[in-house]
Protein backbone atom coordinates (compact mmCIF):
# COMPACT_ATOMS: atom_id res chain seq x y z
CA UNK A 1 0.00 0.00 0.00
CA UNK A 2 3.23 2.74 0.87
CA UNK A 3 4.80 1.65 -2.14
CA UNK A 4 1.54 2.49 -3.88
CA UNK A 5 1.36 5.52 -3.00
CA UNK A 6 4.76 6.50 -3.43
CA UNK A 7 4.34 5.41 -6.85
CA UNK A 8 1.62 7.41 -7.28
CA UNK A 9 3.08 11.05 -6.20
CA UNK A 10 5.99 9.46 -8.10
CA UNK A 11 3.72 9.90 -11.51
CA UNK A 12 2.16 13.04 -10.05
CA UNK A 13 5.64 14.79 -10.15
CA UNK A 14 5.82 14.06 -13.67
CA UNK A 15 4.23 17.30 -15.18
CA UNK A 16 4.05 15.31 -19.38
CA UNK A 17 2.26 12.50 -17.34
CA UNK A 18 -0.17 14.46 -15.50
CA UNK A 19 -1.05 17.01 -18.44
CA UNK A 20 -1.27 13.51 -20.45
CA UNK A 21 -3.58 12.16 -17.95
CA UNK A 22 -5.88 15.86 -18.09
CA UNK A 23 -6.11 15.05 -21.56
CA UNK A 24 -7.33 11.97 -21.62
CA UNK A 25 -10.12 12.41 -19.17
CA UNK A 26 -11.16 15.33 -21.02
CA UNK A 27 -11.40 13.44 -24.16
CA UNK A 28 -13.02 10.57 -22.65
CA UNK A 29 -15.68 13.32 -21.46
CA UNK A 30 -16.15 14.09 -25.10
CA UNK A 31 -16.40 10.85 -26.11
CA UNK A 32 -18.90 9.96 -23.45
CA UNK A 33 -20.96 13.57 -23.45
CA UNK A 34 -21.27 13.41 -28.03
CA UNK A 35 -24.83 13.76 -27.76
CA UNK A 36 -25.22 16.72 -25.48
CA UNK A 37 -22.07 18.25 -26.62
CA UNK A 38 -21.53 18.09 -30.86
CA UNK A 39 -23.51 20.72 -32.54
CA UNK A 40 -25.06 18.69 -35.20
CA UNK A 41 -25.48 15.17 -36.59
CA UNK A 42 -21.89 13.92 -37.48
CA UNK A 43 -23.68 12.21 -40.57
CA UNK A 44 -26.34 14.49 -41.80
CA UNK A 45 -25.63 14.99 -45.31
CA UNK A 46 -26.41 18.97 -46.62
CA UNK A 47 -25.49 20.26 -49.89
CA UNK A 48 -25.88 23.16 -49.72
CA UNK A 49 -23.47 23.71 -46.74
CA UNK A 50 -20.42 21.99 -48.01
CA UNK A 51 -16.57 22.59 -47.99
CA UNK A 52 -17.67 25.86 -45.82
CA UNK A 53 -14.41 27.45 -44.06
CA UNK A 54 -14.03 27.35 -40.09
CA UNK A 55 -16.63 30.01 -39.00
CA UNK A 56 -18.84 30.34 -35.77
CA UNK A 57 -21.55 27.98 -37.30
CA UNK A 58 -19.28 25.62 -37.71
CA UNK A 59 -16.09 25.95 -35.85
CA UNK A 60 -13.62 23.37 -37.92
CA UNK A 61 -15.59 23.80 -41.07
CA UNK A 62 -17.83 21.41 -42.96
CA UNK A 63 -16.66 18.64 -45.47
CA UNK A 64 -17.54 17.86 -49.27
CA UNK A 65 -20.90 16.65 -47.68
CA UNK A 66 -21.87 19.26 -45.63
CA UNK A 67 -21.25 17.73 -42.38
CA UNK A 68 -20.04 19.49 -39.71
CA UNK A 69 -16.40 18.21 -39.36
CA UNK A 70 -16.26 19.41 -35.07
CA UNK A 71 -19.08 17.31 -34.86
CA UNK A 72 -17.35 14.01 -36.79
CA UNK A 73 -14.53 14.31 -34.77
CA UNK A 74 -16.23 14.12 -31.00
CA UNK A 75 -17.90 11.03 -33.20
CA UNK A 76 -14.86 9.80 -34.02
CA UNK A 77 -13.22 10.31 -30.67
CA UNK A 78 -15.95 7.89 -29.33
CA UNK A 79 -15.41 5.30 -31.88
CA UNK A 80 -11.29 5.69 -31.44
CA UNK A 81 -11.70 5.18 -27.62
CA UNK A 82 -13.98 1.93 -28.02
CA UNK A 83 -11.92 0.77 -30.86
CA UNK A 84 -8.75 0.59 -28.62
CA UNK A 85 -9.97 -0.24 -25.51
CA UNK A 86 -11.31 -3.37 -27.16
CA UNK A 87 -8.19 -4.42 -28.89
CA UNK A 88 -5.94 -3.17 -25.83
CA UNK A 89 -8.65 -5.74 -23.48
CA UNK A 90 -8.34 -8.81 -26.06
CA UNK A 91 -4.52 -8.55 -26.82
CA UNK A 92 -3.68 -7.60 -22.91
CA UNK A 93 -5.75 -10.75 -21.79
CA UNK A 94 -4.81 -13.23 -24.18
CA UNK A 95 -0.97 -11.74 -23.89
CA UNK A 96 -1.46 -11.75 -20.38
CA UNK A 97 -2.52 -15.48 -20.52
CA UNK A 98 0.00 -17.11 -22.65
CA UNK A 99 2.61 -15.12 -21.56
CA UNK A 100 2.03 -16.90 -17.80
CA UNK A 101 1.17 -20.35 -18.82
CA UNK A 102 3.82 -20.56 -21.40
CA UNK A 103 6.34 -19.27 -18.37
CA UNK A 104 5.33 -20.88 -15.69
CA UNK A 105 4.72 -24.73 -17.24
CA UNK A 106 7.62 -24.52 -19.95
CA UNK A 107 8.54 -27.16 -21.82
CA UNK A 108 7.13 -28.27 -24.84
CA UNK A 109 4.38 -25.97 -24.64
CA UNK A 110 6.52 -22.94 -24.10
CA UNK A 111 8.76 -24.40 -26.44
CA UNK A 112 5.52 -23.71 -29.27
CA UNK A 113 3.63 -21.33 -28.37
CA UNK A 114 7.61 -19.04 -28.35
CA UNK A 115 8.38 -20.05 -32.00
CA UNK A 116 4.63 -19.24 -32.81
CA UNK A 117 5.29 -15.71 -31.32
CA UNK A 118 9.00 -15.29 -33.23
CA UNK A 119 6.97 -16.36 -36.32
CA UNK A 120 4.66 -13.28 -35.92
CA UNK A 121 7.24 -11.02 -34.75
CA UNK A 122 9.08 -11.90 -38.47
CA UNK A 123 6.33 -9.13 -39.53
CA UNK A 124 6.45 -5.49 -39.00
CA UNK A 125 2.96 -5.02 -37.60
CA UNK A 126 1.20 -3.18 -39.78
CA UNK A 127 1.88 -5.64 -42.82
CA UNK A 128 0.33 -8.99 -40.63
CA UNK A 129 -2.66 -6.54 -40.25
CA UNK A 130 -2.86 -5.87 -43.95
CA UNK A 131 -2.65 -9.38 -44.73
CA UNK A 132 -5.74 -10.57 -42.21
CA UNK A 133 -8.01 -7.50 -44.17
CA UNK A 134 -6.83 -8.64 -47.59
CA UNK A 135 -8.20 -11.92 -46.60
CA UNK A 136 -11.19 -10.57 -44.87
CA UNK A 137 -11.82 -7.40 -46.49
CA UNK A 138 -11.88 -4.05 -45.33
CA UNK A 139 -14.15 -3.05 -42.11
CA UNK A 140 -14.20 -2.01 -38.77
CA UNK A 141 -14.74 -5.54 -37.29
CA UNK A 142 -11.85 -6.92 -39.25
CA UNK A 143 -9.83 -3.46 -38.06
CA UNK A 144 -9.87 -5.04 -34.48
CA UNK A 145 -8.95 -8.78 -35.47
CA UNK A 146 -6.25 -7.68 -37.47
CA UNK A 147 -4.77 -5.12 -35.15
CA UNK A 148 -5.30 -8.12 -32.22
CA UNK A 149 -4.10 -10.21 -34.25
CA UNK A 150 -0.66 -8.94 -33.83
CA UNK A 151 -1.43 -6.70 -30.55
CA UNK A 152 -0.96 -9.42 -28.03
CA UNK A 153 2.68 -9.96 -28.69
CA UNK A 154 4.44 -7.77 -26.31
CA UNK A 155 2.23 -9.06 -23.63
CA UNK A 156 2.86 -12.43 -23.97
CA UNK A 157 6.99 -11.93 -24.02
CA UNK A 158 6.36 -9.36 -21.00
CA UNK A 159 4.46 -12.01 -19.20
CA UNK A 160 7.13 -15.11 -19.73
CA UNK A 161 9.83 -13.00 -18.97
CA UNK A 162 8.39 -12.00 -15.60
CA UNK A 163 6.88 -15.14 -14.96
CA UNK A 164 10.16 -17.08 -15.28
CA UNK A 165 11.64 -14.84 -12.83
CA UNK A 166 8.72 -15.23 -10.39
CA UNK A 167 8.81 -18.36 -10.41
CA UNK A 168 11.47 -19.37 -8.97
CA UNK A 169 11.19 -17.10 -5.83
CA UNK A 170 11.21 -18.94 -2.49
CA UNK A 171 7.63 -17.68 -1.54
CA UNK A 172 6.47 -19.80 -4.49
CA UNK A 173 8.04 -22.83 -3.56
CA UNK A 174 6.58 -22.35 0.28
CA UNK A 175 3.42 -21.88 -1.63
CA UNK A 176 3.51 -25.11 -3.54
CA UNK A 177 5.16 -26.87 0.01
CA UNK A 178 2.07 -25.94 1.50
CA UNK A 179 0.08 -27.78 -1.10
CA UNK A 180 -1.22 -24.74 -3.45
CA UNK A 181 -2.39 -25.84 -6.84
CA UNK A 182 -0.98 -24.53 -9.72
CA UNK A 183 -4.04 -22.31 -10.38
CA UNK A 184 -4.12 -20.78 -6.93
CA UNK A 185 -0.41 -19.91 -7.58
CA UNK A 186 -0.47 -18.46 -10.90
CA UNK A 187 -3.88 -16.45 -9.49
CA UNK A 188 -2.41 -15.31 -6.12
CA UNK A 189 1.45 -14.97 -7.16
CA UNK A 190 2.33 -14.50 -10.34
CA UNK A 191 -0.39 -12.68 -12.02
CA UNK A 192 -0.80 -9.79 -9.69
CA UNK A 193 3.57 -9.73 -10.10
CA UNK A 194 2.98 -9.85 -13.96
CA UNK A 195 0.82 -6.93 -13.94
CA UNK A 196 2.84 -4.11 -13.31
CA UNK A 197 4.65 -4.08 -16.50
CA UNK A 198 1.64 -5.02 -18.28
CA UNK A 199 0.06 -1.59 -17.15
CA UNK A 200 2.53 0.16 -18.64
CA UNK A 201 2.48 -1.28 -21.80
CA UNK A 202 -1.05 -1.61 -22.02
CA UNK A 203 -1.09 2.78 -21.87
CA UNK A 204 1.89 2.67 -24.37
CA UNK A 205 -0.43 0.26 -26.91
CA UNK A 206 -3.20 2.23 -26.69
CA UNK A 207 -1.42 5.16 -28.69
CA UNK A 208 -0.30 2.66 -31.30
CA UNK A 209 -3.32 1.13 -31.49
CA UNK A 210 -5.04 4.41 -32.36
CA UNK A 211 -2.44 5.04 -34.59
CA UNK A 212 -2.47 1.85 -36.64
CA UNK A 213 -6.88 2.14 -36.42
CA UNK A 214 -6.64 5.50 -38.43
CA UNK A 215 -3.76 3.99 -40.73
CA UNK A 216 -6.35 1.09 -41.73
CA UNK A 217 -8.61 4.41 -42.10
CA UNK A 218 -6.51 5.99 -43.72
CA UNK A 219 -6.11 3.71 -46.46
CA UNK A 220 -9.79 3.24 -46.87
CA UNK A 221 -9.29 -0.14 -45.23
CA UNK A 222 -10.67 0.42 -42.03
CA UNK A 223 -13.63 2.43 -40.82
CA UNK A 224 -16.38 2.79 -43.97
CA UNK A 225 -17.67 6.12 -44.90
CA UNK A 226 -19.60 7.42 -43.25
CA UNK A 227 -18.53 6.18 -40.23
CA UNK A 228 -16.84 9.36 -38.18
CA UNK A 229 -13.43 7.59 -37.70
CA UNK A 230 -10.61 10.07 -37.69
CA UNK A 231 -8.36 8.08 -40.26
CA UNK A 232 -11.44 7.87 -42.76
CA UNK A 233 -12.01 11.29 -42.50
CA UNK A 234 -7.90 12.11 -43.14
CA UNK A 235 -8.84 9.95 -46.05
CA UNK A 236 -12.18 11.63 -47.35
CA UNK A 237 -10.59 15.06 -47.05
CA UNK A 238 -7.11 14.36 -48.34
CA UNK A 239 -8.95 14.82 -51.65
CA UNK A 240 -9.73 18.61 -51.10
CA UNK A 241 -6.24 19.50 -49.28
CA UNK A 242 -5.57 22.45 -51.17
CA UNK A 243 -8.85 24.19 -50.93
CA UNK A 244 -9.81 22.79 -47.66
CA UNK A 245 -6.95 22.10 -45.68
CA UNK A 246 -9.34 21.55 -42.38
CA UNK A 247 -10.67 18.53 -43.39
CA UNK A 248 -7.07 16.80 -43.13
CA UNK A 249 -5.79 19.00 -40.19
CA UNK A 250 -8.14 18.68 -37.70
CA UNK A 251 -8.86 14.86 -37.42
CA UNK A 252 -4.98 14.39 -37.77
CA UNK A 253 -4.21 17.22 -34.72
CA UNK A 254 -6.64 15.24 -32.25
CA UNK A 255 -5.11 11.83 -33.69
CA UNK A 256 -1.64 13.29 -32.62
CA UNK A 257 -2.62 14.81 -29.34
CA UNK A 258 -4.55 11.52 -28.35
CA UNK A 259 -1.41 9.67 -28.83
CA UNK A 260 1.17 11.68 -27.40
CA UNK A 261 -1.17 12.01 -24.25
CA UNK A 262 -1.03 8.42 -23.76
CA UNK A 263 2.72 8.39 -24.57
CA UNK A 264 3.03 10.92 -21.83
CA UNK A 265 1.40 8.71 -19.38
CA UNK A 266 2.47 5.53 -20.23
CA UNK A 267 6.37 7.03 -19.89
CA UNK A 268 5.26 8.54 -16.67
CA UNK A 269 4.16 5.11 -15.49
CA UNK A 270 7.05 3.73 -16.74
CA UNK A 271 9.19 5.70 -14.94
CA UNK A 272 7.05 5.44 -11.55
CA UNK A 273 6.44 1.70 -11.21
CA UNK A 274 9.17 0.34 -12.87
CA UNK A 275 12.74 2.18 -14.25
CA UNK A 276 14.58 -1.20 -15.01
CA UNK A 277 11.66 -1.31 -18.38
CA UNK A 278 13.42 1.36 -20.35
CA UNK A 279 13.53 0.23 -23.09
CA UNK A 280 10.17 -1.71 -23.88
CA UNK A 281 9.30 -1.63 -27.74
CA UNK A 282 5.58 -1.84 -28.14
CA UNK A 283 5.33 -3.66 -31.29
CA UNK B 1 31.30 -17.14 -32.76
CA UNK B 2 30.34 -19.21 -36.51
CA UNK B 3 28.58 -21.32 -34.12
CA UNK B 4 26.22 -19.28 -32.90
CA UNK B 5 25.56 -17.51 -36.54
CA UNK B 6 24.54 -20.57 -37.87
CA UNK B 7 22.77 -21.35 -35.18
CA UNK B 8 20.97 -17.67 -35.61
CA UNK B 9 21.05 -18.51 -39.22
CA UNK B 10 18.56 -21.63 -38.64
CA UNK B 11 16.56 -19.74 -36.32
CA UNK B 12 15.99 -17.04 -39.75
CA UNK B 13 15.27 -19.91 -41.83
CA UNK B 14 12.80 -21.25 -39.86
CA UNK B 15 10.98 -18.20 -38.85
CA UNK B 16 10.88 -17.20 -42.90
CA UNK B 17 9.61 -20.42 -43.80
CA UNK B 18 6.93 -20.89 -40.68
CA UNK B 19 5.98 -16.82 -41.96
CA UNK B 20 5.21 -18.14 -45.57
CA UNK B 21 3.27 -20.56 -44.13
CA UNK B 22 1.40 -18.10 -42.25
CA UNK B 23 0.27 -16.06 -45.06
CA UNK B 24 -0.25 -18.62 -47.41
CA UNK B 25 -3.11 -20.45 -44.75
CA UNK B 26 -4.03 -16.96 -43.64
CA UNK B 27 -5.05 -16.28 -47.48
CA UNK B 28 -6.07 -19.62 -48.33
CA UNK B 29 -8.93 -20.05 -46.17
CA UNK B 30 -11.25 -19.08 -48.13
CA UNK B 31 -11.27 -21.19 -51.18
CA UNK B 32 -14.21 -21.32 -52.55
CA UNK B 33 -14.18 -17.71 -52.80
CA UNK B 34 -10.41 -17.99 -54.60
CA UNK B 35 -11.31 -19.70 -56.85
CA UNK B 36 -14.31 -17.79 -57.98
CA UNK B 37 -12.49 -14.48 -57.67
CA UNK B 38 -9.33 -16.01 -59.67
CA UNK B 39 -12.13 -17.53 -62.53
CA UNK B 40 -13.27 -13.92 -62.70
CA UNK B 41 -10.41 -12.94 -63.79
CA UNK B 42 -8.88 -14.98 -65.63
CA UNK B 43 -11.73 -15.74 -67.91
CA UNK B 44 -13.49 -12.95 -67.59
CA UNK B 45 -10.74 -10.15 -66.95
CA UNK B 46 -13.54 -8.43 -64.49
CA UNK B 47 -13.90 -8.82 -60.55
CA UNK B 48 -17.71 -7.41 -61.46
CA UNK B 49 -18.86 -10.10 -63.02
CA UNK B 50 -19.67 -13.50 -61.82
CA UNK B 51 -17.82 -16.53 -63.48
CA UNK B 52 -19.71 -19.75 -64.53
CA UNK B 53 -19.19 -22.76 -62.24
CA UNK B 54 -17.32 -24.49 -64.71
CA UNK B 55 -15.06 -22.40 -65.08
CA UNK B 56 -14.57 -21.85 -61.36
CA UNK B 57 -14.13 -25.48 -61.41
CA UNK B 58 -11.71 -25.52 -64.13
CA UNK B 59 -9.79 -23.09 -62.22
CA UNK B 60 -9.79 -24.84 -58.59
CA UNK B 61 -8.40 -28.21 -60.41
CA UNK B 62 -5.92 -26.38 -62.09
CA UNK B 63 -4.50 -24.34 -59.17
CA UNK B 64 -5.11 -27.67 -56.95
CA UNK B 65 -7.28 -25.40 -54.77
CA UNK B 66 -9.51 -28.60 -53.95
CA UNK B 67 -6.50 -30.47 -52.42
CA UNK B 68 -5.54 -30.15 -48.68
CA UNK B 69 -4.35 -26.59 -47.84
CA UNK B 70 -0.96 -28.10 -46.77
CA UNK B 71 -0.72 -30.48 -50.04
CA UNK B 72 -1.02 -26.34 -51.61
CA UNK B 73 1.57 -25.01 -49.47
CA UNK B 74 4.32 -27.13 -50.08
CA UNK B 75 3.71 -27.56 -54.09
CA UNK B 76 3.51 -23.52 -53.77
CA UNK B 77 6.67 -23.14 -51.91
CA UNK B 78 8.83 -25.71 -54.38
CA UNK B 79 7.75 -23.31 -56.79
CA UNK B 80 8.55 -20.29 -55.19
CA UNK B 81 11.75 -21.68 -54.53
CA UNK B 82 12.40 -21.53 -58.37
CA UNK B 83 10.82 -18.33 -58.44
CA UNK B 84 8.01 -18.70 -59.26
CA UNK B 85 5.53 -17.16 -57.14
CA UNK B 86 2.51 -17.32 -59.15
CA UNK B 87 0.97 -14.70 -61.64
CA UNK B 88 -0.72 -11.28 -60.48
CA UNK B 89 -4.67 -11.37 -60.86
CA UNK B 90 -5.00 -8.08 -62.42
CA UNK B 91 -2.04 -7.68 -64.82
CA UNK B 92 -1.03 -11.86 -65.49
CA UNK B 93 2.60 -10.41 -65.14
CA UNK B 94 4.76 -13.16 -63.14
CA UNK B 95 4.60 -11.90 -59.49
CA UNK B 96 8.20 -11.99 -59.17
CA UNK B 97 8.51 -9.93 -62.40
CA UNK B 98 6.11 -6.70 -60.67
CA UNK B 99 7.82 -6.55 -57.64
CA UNK B 100 11.92 -6.52 -58.80
CA UNK B 101 10.34 -3.64 -60.87
CA UNK B 102 9.35 -1.64 -57.84
CA UNK B 103 11.72 -3.24 -54.90
CA UNK B 104 14.15 -0.61 -56.09
CA UNK B 105 12.28 2.52 -55.40
CA UNK B 106 11.34 0.59 -52.05
CA UNK B 107 14.79 0.72 -50.87
CA UNK B 108 16.03 4.14 -52.06
CA UNK B 109 13.31 5.67 -50.11
CA UNK B 110 14.11 2.97 -47.30
CA UNK B 111 17.86 3.63 -47.20
CA UNK B 112 17.37 7.53 -47.83
CA UNK B 113 14.95 7.69 -44.94
CA UNK B 114 17.37 5.98 -42.40
CA UNK B 115 19.61 8.54 -43.30
CA UNK B 116 17.95 11.25 -42.27
CA UNK B 117 16.75 9.74 -39.17
CA UNK B 118 20.29 9.57 -38.15
CA UNK B 119 21.41 12.78 -39.49
CA UNK B 120 17.97 14.17 -36.94
CA UNK B 121 18.36 11.52 -34.31
CA UNK B 122 21.95 11.24 -33.32
CA UNK B 123 23.00 14.58 -32.61
CA UNK B 124 19.72 15.73 -31.03
CA UNK B 125 19.99 12.57 -28.93
CA UNK B 126 23.91 13.63 -27.86
CA UNK B 127 23.31 17.47 -26.88
CA UNK B 128 20.13 16.24 -24.70
CA UNK B 129 22.63 14.12 -22.79
CA UNK B 130 25.29 16.75 -22.95
CA UNK B 131 23.07 19.49 -21.33
CA UNK B 132 20.62 16.75 -19.34
CA UNK B 133 17.89 18.30 -17.47
CA UNK B 134 18.35 21.67 -18.87
CA UNK B 135 16.18 23.51 -21.31
CA UNK B 136 18.04 21.84 -24.75
CA UNK B 137 17.10 18.43 -22.98
CA UNK B 138 13.27 19.53 -22.52
CA UNK B 139 13.11 20.81 -25.74
CA UNK B 140 14.98 17.90 -28.04
CA UNK B 141 13.00 14.98 -25.47
CA UNK B 142 9.34 16.96 -26.11
CA UNK B 143 10.05 17.24 -30.30
CA UNK B 144 11.12 13.38 -29.84
CA UNK B 145 8.06 12.66 -28.21
CA UNK B 146 5.83 14.64 -30.83
CA UNK B 147 7.94 12.83 -33.35
CA UNK B 148 6.62 9.17 -32.29
CA UNK B 149 2.82 10.32 -31.61
CA UNK B 150 2.72 12.03 -35.26
CA UNK B 151 1.08 9.58 -37.26
CA UNK B 152 3.16 9.65 -40.88
CA UNK B 153 0.08 9.54 -43.09
CA UNK B 154 -0.91 13.01 -41.54
CA UNK B 155 2.98 14.64 -41.40
CA UNK B 156 3.00 13.53 -45.12
CA UNK B 157 -0.36 15.40 -45.89
CA UNK B 158 1.13 19.05 -43.85
CA UNK B 159 4.13 18.05 -45.75
CA UNK B 160 2.44 18.77 -48.82
CA UNK B 161 0.06 21.38 -48.12
CA UNK B 162 3.19 23.75 -46.91
CA UNK B 163 6.07 22.51 -49.26
CA UNK B 164 4.03 21.64 -52.65
CA UNK B 165 0.65 23.65 -52.31
CA UNK B 166 1.99 26.96 -50.89
CA UNK B 167 5.68 27.28 -51.15
CA UNK B 168 5.61 25.11 -54.29
CA UNK B 169 9.10 23.92 -53.57
CA UNK B 170 8.27 20.47 -54.10
CA UNK B 171 6.10 17.98 -56.52
CA UNK B 172 3.25 16.63 -54.78
CA UNK B 173 3.93 12.84 -55.82
CA UNK B 174 5.51 11.17 -58.23
CA UNK B 175 9.26 9.63 -58.37
CA UNK B 176 12.22 10.56 -60.80
CA UNK B 177 14.56 13.38 -59.55
CA UNK B 178 15.77 14.47 -56.58
CA UNK B 179 12.89 16.49 -55.69
CA UNK B 180 10.59 13.84 -55.51
CA UNK B 181 11.96 11.78 -52.74
CA UNK B 182 12.64 14.94 -50.46
CA UNK B 183 9.11 14.54 -48.74
CA UNK B 184 8.14 11.10 -48.78
CA UNK B 185 12.04 10.25 -47.24
CA UNK B 186 11.35 13.40 -44.22
CA UNK B 187 7.78 12.09 -43.83
CA UNK B 188 9.44 8.45 -42.46
CA UNK B 189 12.55 10.20 -41.37
CA UNK B 190 10.88 11.56 -38.71
CA UNK B 191 9.17 8.68 -36.26
CA UNK B 192 12.78 6.76 -36.66
CA UNK B 193 14.48 10.08 -35.67
CA UNK B 194 12.81 10.46 -32.78
CA UNK B 195 13.26 6.90 -31.89
CA UNK B 196 16.63 7.52 -32.54
CA UNK B 197 16.98 10.62 -30.75
CA UNK B 198 15.63 8.84 -27.29
CA UNK B 199 17.99 6.11 -27.61
CA UNK B 200 21.14 8.04 -28.77
CA UNK B 201 20.28 10.40 -25.27
CA UNK B 202 19.96 7.20 -22.84
CA UNK B 203 22.84 5.28 -24.45
CA UNK B 204 24.96 8.50 -23.99
CA UNK B 205 24.06 9.23 -20.70
CA UNK B 206 25.29 5.84 -19.74
CA UNK B 207 28.40 5.86 -21.28
CA UNK B 208 29.44 9.49 -19.87
CA UNK B 209 28.99 8.24 -16.24
CA UNK B 210 31.86 5.46 -16.91
CA UNK B 211 35.07 5.54 -15.29
CA UNK B 212 36.82 6.12 -18.36
CA UNK B 213 35.36 9.14 -19.29
CA UNK B 214 36.17 10.32 -15.96
CA UNK B 215 39.62 9.27 -16.89
CA UNK B 216 39.30 11.47 -19.87
CA UNK B 217 38.39 14.40 -17.58
CA UNK B 218 40.96 13.95 -15.25
CA UNK B 219 43.60 13.87 -18.15
CA UNK B 220 42.69 17.49 -18.54
CA UNK B 221 41.28 16.64 -22.22
CA UNK B 222 38.68 19.37 -23.47
CA UNK B 223 35.18 18.39 -23.40
CA UNK B 224 34.66 18.20 -27.36
CA UNK B 225 37.28 15.70 -27.05
CA UNK B 226 35.78 13.07 -24.72
CA UNK B 227 32.45 13.53 -26.32
CA UNK B 228 33.75 12.77 -29.71
CA UNK B 229 36.61 10.81 -29.51
CA UNK B 230 35.72 8.61 -25.82
CA UNK B 231 31.89 8.99 -25.56
CA UNK B 232 30.38 8.72 -28.76
CA UNK B 233 32.19 6.01 -30.41
CA UNK B 234 30.45 3.49 -26.93
CA UNK B 235 26.92 5.14 -27.18
CA UNK B 236 26.34 5.06 -30.85
CA UNK B 237 26.62 0.67 -30.94
CA UNK B 238 23.08 0.64 -29.29
CA UNK B 239 21.88 3.14 -31.86
CA UNK B 240 22.67 0.57 -34.71
CA UNK B 241 19.79 -1.74 -33.26
CA UNK B 242 17.18 0.89 -34.09
CA UNK B 243 18.11 0.52 -37.61
CA UNK B 244 16.68 -3.18 -37.56
CA UNK B 245 13.95 -2.31 -34.73
CA UNK B 246 12.79 0.57 -37.04
CA UNK B 247 12.87 -1.48 -39.95
CA UNK B 248 9.50 -2.56 -39.13
CA UNK B 249 8.23 0.88 -38.44
CA UNK B 250 10.08 1.70 -41.88
CA UNK B 251 8.77 -0.90 -44.20
CA UNK B 252 5.10 -0.69 -42.68
CA UNK B 253 5.23 2.90 -43.00
CA UNK B 254 6.60 2.84 -46.80
CA UNK B 255 3.13 1.16 -47.37
CA UNK B 256 1.30 4.17 -46.10
CA UNK B 257 4.05 6.67 -47.54
CA UNK B 258 4.31 5.37 -51.11
CA UNK B 259 0.39 5.16 -51.36
CA UNK B 260 0.20 9.08 -50.46
CA UNK B 261 3.22 9.98 -52.76
CA UNK B 262 2.17 7.88 -55.63
CA UNK B 263 5.92 6.24 -54.98
CA UNK B 264 6.33 3.23 -57.22
CA UNK B 265 7.45 0.54 -54.62
CA UNK B 266 6.71 -2.53 -53.09
CA UNK B 267 4.32 -0.97 -50.37
CA UNK B 268 2.07 0.65 -52.93
CA UNK B 269 1.84 -2.43 -55.03
CA UNK B 270 0.73 -4.19 -51.84
CA UNK B 271 -2.47 -1.49 -50.71
CA UNK B 272 -3.35 -2.05 -54.68
CA UNK B 273 -3.28 -5.72 -54.78
CA UNK B 274 -5.33 -5.56 -51.05
CA UNK B 275 -7.92 -3.07 -52.70
CA UNK B 276 -8.03 -5.32 -56.00
CA UNK B 277 -8.08 -8.77 -54.12
CA UNK B 278 -5.06 -9.68 -56.11
CA UNK B 279 -3.64 -12.71 -53.81
CA UNK B 280 -0.64 -13.74 -55.39
CA UNK B 281 0.38 -10.18 -55.24
CA UNK B 282 -0.73 -9.85 -51.57
CA UNK B 283 1.11 -12.52 -50.74
CA UNK B 284 4.34 -12.06 -52.54
CA UNK B 285 4.88 -8.56 -51.20
CA UNK B 286 4.32 -9.66 -48.00
CA UNK B 287 6.80 -12.10 -47.80
CA UNK B 288 9.45 -10.55 -49.55
CA UNK B 289 8.27 -7.77 -46.68
CA UNK B 290 9.32 -9.62 -44.11
CA UNK B 291 12.49 -12.01 -45.48
CA UNK B 292 13.52 -7.88 -45.70
CA UNK B 293 12.47 -7.65 -42.14
CA UNK B 294 13.93 -10.75 -40.59
CA UNK B 295 17.69 -10.23 -42.76
CA UNK B 296 18.15 -6.83 -41.84
CA UNK B 297 17.38 -7.61 -37.81
CA UNK B 298 19.89 -10.47 -38.65
CA UNK B 299 22.78 -8.61 -40.16
CA UNK B 300 22.23 -5.57 -37.96
CA UNK B 301 22.53 -8.60 -34.63
CA UNK B 302 25.43 -9.83 -36.49
CA UNK B 303 27.46 -6.42 -36.57
CA UNK B 304 26.57 -5.71 -33.10
CA UNK B 305 28.11 -8.45 -32.18
CA UNK B 306 31.39 -7.25 -34.20
CA UNK B 307 31.25 -4.05 -33.56
CA UNK B 308 30.85 -4.84 -29.22
CA UNK B 309 33.32 -7.49 -28.48
CA UNK B 310 31.44 -7.94 -25.12
CA UNK B 311 28.49 -9.12 -27.02
CA UNK B 312 28.38 -13.14 -27.87
CA UNK B 313 26.76 -15.35 -29.94
CA UNK B 314 27.61 -18.27 -27.24
CA UNK B 315 24.58 -17.94 -24.67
Amino acid sequence: MISLLRDVREFGKNRAAMMGLIVICILIMIALLAEVISPYDPTKIILEDKLQAPSIEHIMGTDHLGRDVLSRIIYGSRLTFQLSIIVVTITAIVGITVGIVSGYYGGILDEILMRFVDILLAFPSIILALVVIGALGPGINNTILAISFVGWLSYARVSRGSTLSIKEKEFIECARSIGSGDFYIIYKHVYPNVLYPNIVLATLHMGSVILTVAALGFLGLGAQPPTPEWGTMLNEGKEFLRMCPWLSIFPGLMIMITVLAFNFIGDGLRDALDPRMKDVVVK
Amino acid sequence: MLKGILKRLGIVLFVVVGATALVFFMLHYIPGETAEVMARYIFIGNIEIDASNEDVALISQYYELDKPLIVQYVSWLSKSLQGDLGMSYKTGQPVLDEIMIRLPATIKLAVVSVLISLIIGIPLGIVAAIRQNTIVDYICSTSAAIGVSIPNFWLALILILVFSLYLNLTPVMGSGGVEHIILPSITLGTGMAAVTARLTRSSMLEVIRQDYVRTARGKGLSEKTIIVRHAMKNALIPVITIIGLEMGHLLGGTVIVETIFAWPGIGKLLIDAISQRDLPIIQGCVIFITIMYVFVNFIVDLSYSILDPRIRYER
